[in-house]
C-alpha cells in the first residue's frame, strides 16, 4: 500500500524500518502474517502463489521454482534481502525454492518499477525478504515449529529473538525434507497407470543470525548472516527415463549496516557480500560447478527539505565475480556495477502525494538508459483512492549471457522497459468492520527483448525481441467481528496479456501470441474463521491455462486447488502451544504446473509449534 | 539442446512444451513406406518429440504421426530414425529408448528401454543393430527382429553418428575425440584414429571414405572436416572451419559424390574435386539437411526459435527452392523410406 494510503506522514526517520520504500502511485502485496506461518514450511514459491498476483511453476515440489509477474519471466524480477539485491548474477534470477525462509518474518511484493527507490532491473517487480522484527523490550522470546506430512515430510524450525540494553538479535535455524514419492497417473503411457514419482526428494537447511547495537538514539548498527543449502533430486518428467541429476545449492549472504537518524535526515550504509554456489551433478555423475560472489555497497540519505518536501538520494557500488568450469571453461568473470539515483517526493497535502525520481547506472563503465518514474496518489475522499506512475526501467545482460562459451554475446544491450499503472481503490474500518478493496490497470513494453537461438549452430543471446505486457489486478480484503467470531475473507484475482510483438525473425510465428507459462486469468481466495483459540482457514487457487509453446499451439489446462486447515492454540502465561492440520490440494486435482511434471495429490501436513514470550 | 546447457540456462530450460492429448487428426495414411519422415527433438524434457510423415506421392504432410496412432506421446527428444526392413526404429534420447513400429500402419511393435542416453542406430545386419550413446560408455548391441539388447562394445565416452563401412563400422567418439572402427564379425573394437576435437557427424562417399565433422570442443580449436580411409584408418583430407563455426549434419547424394553439411546454410563439396566451399549452396534457415537417396531432393528442417512449430523446406537437387511444410516443434533429422 503506498504512502497517502496508508496515512499521510512521512515514511522518514524510522528505526524499525527494515523495508525498502516503494514508489509512490505503485502496487504492494504484503503476507498475511497467520498465512505466511502456514505456507513457509512449503517454500517460497507456494507463500508467492497463496498470496500475490504472482504465478509460480516448480520442476517438483521443492524443486528448481521460476515465476512471473505481471507477464515478464523471473529474470524480471529482483529478489532483494536486507535492501539487497540478491539474483544469481549468471542467471539473473533468484529460484524461489532455494530460499530459506526460517528467518524471513514478511515477504512483500513491489509491482511493477516500485522498487526502483532500491534498485533496478525490476521490470516486473521486486520481491522483497524482510527478516523477521527485532525485539523492541529487554527480553528473550522463541518460537518452536515441527511438522510432518505426506510423501515423506519433515521439518523443523526455530526462531529466537533477545534484547538487552543496547544490543539486540534474532536467530532462526531450519531444517526440512521431503522426499515427494508420491503417486500420480502417468498421462504419458496407453493406460494412464499410476505410478510413484521418484528421485523428488529434497533437503534443506536454513540458519539466520541477526546482531544489532543501538549506540543512542540516533545510531544503530546491525550484522546479519544468511545461511542457505538445498540438495534435491531432479525428478523425471513423465516422459523421461529415471535420472541421477541432482543439484545442490549453497547460499551466504552477509550485510554489516549502520544507520543514522537524524531530525530531518537519515543516513544508512550497508555493505554485503554475497555468495552462490551451484553443483549439479548429471547422469554421468560428472558435476558442473558454478560459483559466484559479490560485494555490494549501498548508500541511502534521506533528507526532509521542507515539511512537505522530502528528498532521497542513494548510490550502490557492486563487484561481481561468477566462475564456471563448464559454462565459462574455468574461467572467472567480473562485472563493475555503480549506480546513482535521486528521488523527490512532494506531499502538500494529506491527500496527495507525488514523486520524481531518476536514476543511472553504470556498468563496467557503459552507462544504461535513463531510469526515472513519475507517480502520484490522491485521496479526495476518507475512503476512495487513485494512484499511478510511470517509469522507465531496464535489465542488465546476465554473465551467462556475456560470456557463455561457446556464444556469449559481449555487444548485448540491455532491455528496456517502459511502463505505466493506473489503479483506485476503497477502503472503509470500523471497530467491527474493515474493507479494502483495489484494481490497478497496468501497462508496459519490454524493448530489445533477450532470447536465445543459433547463429550457424552456436547459441547466442540476441536482442531480438519486443514484448507488450497489460493486464489488470484487483484484490479485495475484508474483516468482520461478530461477537467473540472472527472472520476474514481476502480474494484476488489477475488477467495478463503478455504477448511478443516483435519478432525474433520475419517469420517469427510467436508475434501476437501469449508468452509461455504466463496464465492470462488468475484468482485465488481465502476465508478464515477464528473462534477464540480455534480457526479455520480454506485457500482456493485457480490458475488459467498456460501455453507451453511461443506460438501458442500446446497449452496446459487450466487447475483449481484448494487447501484446507484448522489449528487450535492454547495460551498459559507466556506460553503459546498450537496444533495445526492441513490438507492440501483437497479436491485431489491432478494438474501439472511444467509440462508432463505431475504434482501431488491430496496431502496432509500436522505441525506443532510452541512459542514462548 | 545439450544437456551441458541444462544448468546455466534455466530460464531457457523453462522453454518446455508439451501436447497433453495426442493429436486428434488422423493421418488416414494408407501405408508409411514410400516418404519421409520427419524427426522431431522437441524441447529438453518437454516431452514434446514428434513425428512427421510426408507421402511423396501427394506431397501431403501428417505431423504427430506416432501419437496419432498409438495414443501416446513419442516421448522426450526424438534424436534419429533409420528403417530396417519393413520396421521403422525411433531413437528417443532423453527417453531412453528406442520405439519400433511397422511402417505399413505405424502401429507400435515393441519398445527397446533401458538405454541410457541413445542417439543413432547403425544397421549391421537383419539380426544386429548398433546404437550409440552419450553417457553409458558402451555402444550397446541390439537384435532389431527380437529387441533384445544382445551385448554392448564398450568405448570411452560420448559416442555419435556410425556408418557400416566394407571394413566395419566407423563410428565417431565425440567423448574420446576418437573416430573408433568396429569389427563387425566380433563386435569389437578394432582401431581408432584422432581427427581433432569433437567427432560427432559422418558419413561415407562412393569411394568408401568416411567424412567426419568435428565440432573443434565448441572452441578449443577449429572445427573440421576430415575424410579418412575407413580400411587403414589413415587421415586423408582436412579442412578447418573458420573460427565460430560449428558445423554439423554431414550427408551424401544417393551416387555419394557430393557432400552436404548445416553451417548456417547448407553447404556442399563435390567429392572428386574436393573444392572446400566459401559460400552456403543454399542460404536458408536450416538445423538439418537430408538428401532423398530416390531423386536428391534436399530437405531441410528449421527449428525456428526452436519452442514453436517448425518447418522443413525442400529444394531441388540443383537448390531451387520446392515447398515448404509446417511441422513439429524441433524438426531435426529425416528418415527416407523406399
Amino acid at each position: 500500500m503506498a504512502q497517502v494510503v496508508d496515512s499521510v506522514t512521512y515514511p522518514v526517520v524510522t528505526v524499525a524500518s527494515q523495508r525498502i520504500a516503494e514508489a509512490i502511485g505503485s502496487s504492494v502485496t504484503e503476507t498475511d502474517t497467520l498465512l505466511y506461518s502456514m505456507q513457509r514450511g512449503r517454500g517460497l514459491a507456494q507463500v508467492l502463489e497463496t498470496e500475490s498476483f504472482i504465478s509460480t511453476r516448480a520442476y517438483s515440489p521443492g524443486g528448481v521454482a521460476n515465476f512471473s509477474v505481471r507477464g515478464t519471466g523471473s529474470q524480471h524480477t529482483q529478489v532483494v534481502w536486507e535492501g539487497i539485491p540478491i539474483n544469481d548474477p549468471m542467471l539473473g534470477q533468484t529460484d524461489l525454492s532455494a530460499i530459506s525462509l526460517g528467518g524471513i518474518g514478511q515477504v512483500r511484493v513491489l509491482y511493477g518499477s516500485a522498487g526502483m527507490t532500491n534498485n533496478s532491473g525490476g521490470i516486473g517487480g521486486t520481491i522483497e525478504l524482510i527478516p523477521q522484527e527485532k525485539r523492541t523490550t529487554d527480553g528473550f522470546d522463541g518460537k518452536l515449529n515441527v511438522y510432518a506430512g505426506s510423501f515423506g515430510t519433515y521439518g523443523v524450525s526455530v526462531q529466537l529473538r533477545d534484547s538487552y540494553k543496547k544490543v539486540f538479535g534474532t536467530t532462526s535455524v531450519e531444517y526440512q525434507t521431503a522426499k515427494n514419492d508420491f503417486t500420480y497417473r502417468n498421462l504419458a503411457s496407453i493406460k494412464k497407470e499410476d505410478k510413484k514419482l521418484e528421485h523428488a526428494a529434497i533437503g534443506r537447511i536454513g540458519f539466520t543470525r541477526t546482531m544489532g547495537v543501538r549506540f543512542n538514539e540516533r545510531n544503530s548498527i546491525k550484522a546479519s548472516v544468511y545461511y542457505a543449502q538445498v540438495d534435491r533430486e531432479f525428478a523425471p518428467t513423465m516422459l523421461m527415463a529415471s535420472t541421477n541429476e541432482t543439484l545442490f545449492d549453497r547460499d551466504i549472504w552477509a550485510a554489516l549496516n549502520w544507520n543514522r537518524i537524524g531530525k530531518r535526515s537519515k543516513v544508512s550504509v550497508t555493505s554485503s557480500y554475497i555468495f552462490g554456489q551451484q553443483d549439479f551433478f548429471d547422469n554421468n555423475n560428472y558435476i558442473f560447478h558454478h560459483l559466484y560472489h559479490a560485494n555490494k555497497n549501498l548508500l541511502r540519505y534521506e533528507l526532509r527539505l521542507k515539511h512537505d518536501l522530502h528528498l532521497e538520494l542513494g548510490g550502490d557500488v557492486f563487484n561481481e565475480t561468477a566462475r564456471s568450469d563448464s559454462a565459462y571453461r574455468h574461467q572467472a568473470h567480473w562485472r563493475f556495477w555503480q549506480a546513482a539515483f535521486a528521488s523527490l517526493k512532494y506531499v502538500p497535502k494529506k491527500w496527495v502525494a507525488a514523486q520524481v525520481l531518476i536514476r543511472e547506472d553504470v556498468i563496467d563503465g557503459a552507462f544504461s538508459p535513463i531510469q526515472g518514474l513519475v507517480g502520484v496518489e490522491v485521496k479526495p475522499l476518507r475512503w476512495f483512492y487513485l494512484k499511478g506512475n510511470v517509469a522507465r526501467n531496464f535489465r542488465a545482460p546476465t554473465l551467462n549471457d556475456l560470456y557463455w562459451v561457446p556464444g556469449g554475446n559481449a555487444d548485448l544491450k540491455s532491455e528496456t522497459g517502459f511502463s505505466g499503472e493506473a489503479g483506485l481503490g476503497f477502503r472503509s474500518e470500523t471497530e467491527r468492520f474493515k474493507f479494502n478493496a483495489e484494481a490497478t490497470y497496468f501497462r508496459s513494453t519490454i524493448s530489445n527483448w533477450v532470447i536465445w537461438l543459433p547463429i550457424g549452430n552456436v547459441w547466442t543471446p540476441q536482442n531480438k525481441r519486443a514484448v507488450g505486457i497489460s493486464g489488470v489486478e484487483a484484490r479485495l480484503e475484508t474483516t468482520a467481528r461478530l461477537g467473540k467470531v472472527l472472520i476474514r475473507l481476502n480474494g484476488a484475482y489477475t488477467w495478463v496479456s503478455s504477448k511478443i510483438i516483435e519478432g525474433a525473425t520475419e517469420t517469427d510465428v510467436s508475434v501476437g501470441k501469449q508468452l509461455i507459462y504466463v496464465p492470462q486469468h488468475q484468482a485465488k481466495a481465502n476465508v478464515s474463521v477464528h473462534l477464540g483459540k480455534l480457526y479455520f482457514i480454506y485457500v482456493h487457487q485457480f490458475t488459467g491455462l498456460r501455453f507451453t509453446t511461443s506460438d501458442n499451439k500446446d497449452q496446459l489446462p487450466a487447475y483449481q486447488v484448494g487447501q484446507l486447515s484448522v489449528g487450535y492454540a492454547y495460551a498459559i502465561g507466556k506460553h503459546t502451544i498450537g496444533l495445526g492440520f492441513t490438507l492440501d490440494n483437497l479436491f485431489n486435482t491432478e494438474y501439472q504446473t511444467i509440462a508432463w511434471r505431475p504434482m501431488p495429490g491430496r496431502s496432509f501436513l500436522i505441525n506443532l509449534n510452541y512459542q514462548f514470550l | 539442446m545439450k544437456k551441458l546447457y541444462l544448468l546455466p540456462l534455466l530460464a531457457v530450460f523453462t522453454l518446455s512444451s508439451c501436447k497433453q492429448d495426442p493429436d486428434d487428426e488422423n493421418p488416414n495414411i494408407d501405408s508409411f513406406t514410400n516418404g519421409v519422415f520427419v524427426v522431431h527433438e522437441g524441447n529438453f524434457q518437454g516431452g514434446n518429440a514428434s513425428l512427421s510423415f510426408l507421402n511423396k506421392y501427394t506431397d501431403e504432410m501428417s505431423n504427430s504421426v506416432f501419437s496419432s496412432v498409438n495414443s501416446i506421446p513419442l516421448g522426450d527428444v526424438a534424436q534419429s530414425m533409420v528403417t530396417i526392413g519393413d520396421r521403422g526404429y525411433i531413437v528417443v534420447n532423453n527417453s531412453g529408448k528406442i520405439e519400433v513400429v511397422d511402417l505399413e500402419d505405424l502401429t507400435s511393435v515393441g519398445t527397446i528401454t533401458g538405454l541410457s542416453s541413445p542417439r543413432y542406430i547403425c544397421t549391421v545386419s537383419n539380426s544386429t543393430a548398433y546404437v550409440s550413446d552419450l553417457f553409458s560408455n558402451v555402444i550397446n548391441i541390439f537384435n532389431p527382429q527380437t529387441l533384445a539388447i544382445t551385448g554392448t562394445i564398450a568405448v570411452n565416452g560420448q559416442v555419435e553418428e556410425m556408418v557400416k563401412t566394407s571394413s566395419g563400422v566407423i563410428a565417431a567418439g565425440t567423448g574420446a575425440d576418437r573416430v573408433y572402427k568396429i569389427n563387425t564379425l566380433n563386435n569389437t573394437l578394432i582401431d581408432s584414429v584422432n581427427v581433432g576435437v569433437g567427432p560427432s557427424n559422418l558419413v561415407m562417399d562412393a569411394n568408401g571414405k568416411v567424412w567426419i565433422l568435428t565440432n573443434g570442443g565448441w572452441g578449443t580449436e577449429p572445427a573440421k572436416l576430415v575424410c579418412i580411409n575407413p580400411v587403414n584408418m589413415n587421415i586423408e583430407v582436412t579442412f578447418n572451419f573458420a573460427s565460430g563455426e560449428f558445423p554439423s549434419s554431414i550427408r551424401t547424394n544417393a551416387a555419394g559424390d557430393m557432400l552436404y553439411w548445416v553451417n548456417g546454410g547448407i553447404y556442399r563439396m563435390d567429392v572428386a574435386s574436393m573444392t572446400f566451399p566459401s559460400t552456403a549452396f543454399i542460404n536458408t534457415a536450416a538445423y538439418k539437411v537430408g538428401i532423398d537417396p530416390e531423386d536428391g531432393t534436399i530437405y531441410v528442417s528449421d527449428a525456428g526459435d526452436f519452442n514453436s512449430n517448425g518447418h522443413v523446406y525442400r529444394y531441388q537437387a540443383n537448390g531451387t527452392a520446392i515447398d515448404t511444410f509446417e511441422v513439429g516443434v524441433i524438426p531435426s533429422e529425416f528418415c527416407f523410406t523406399e
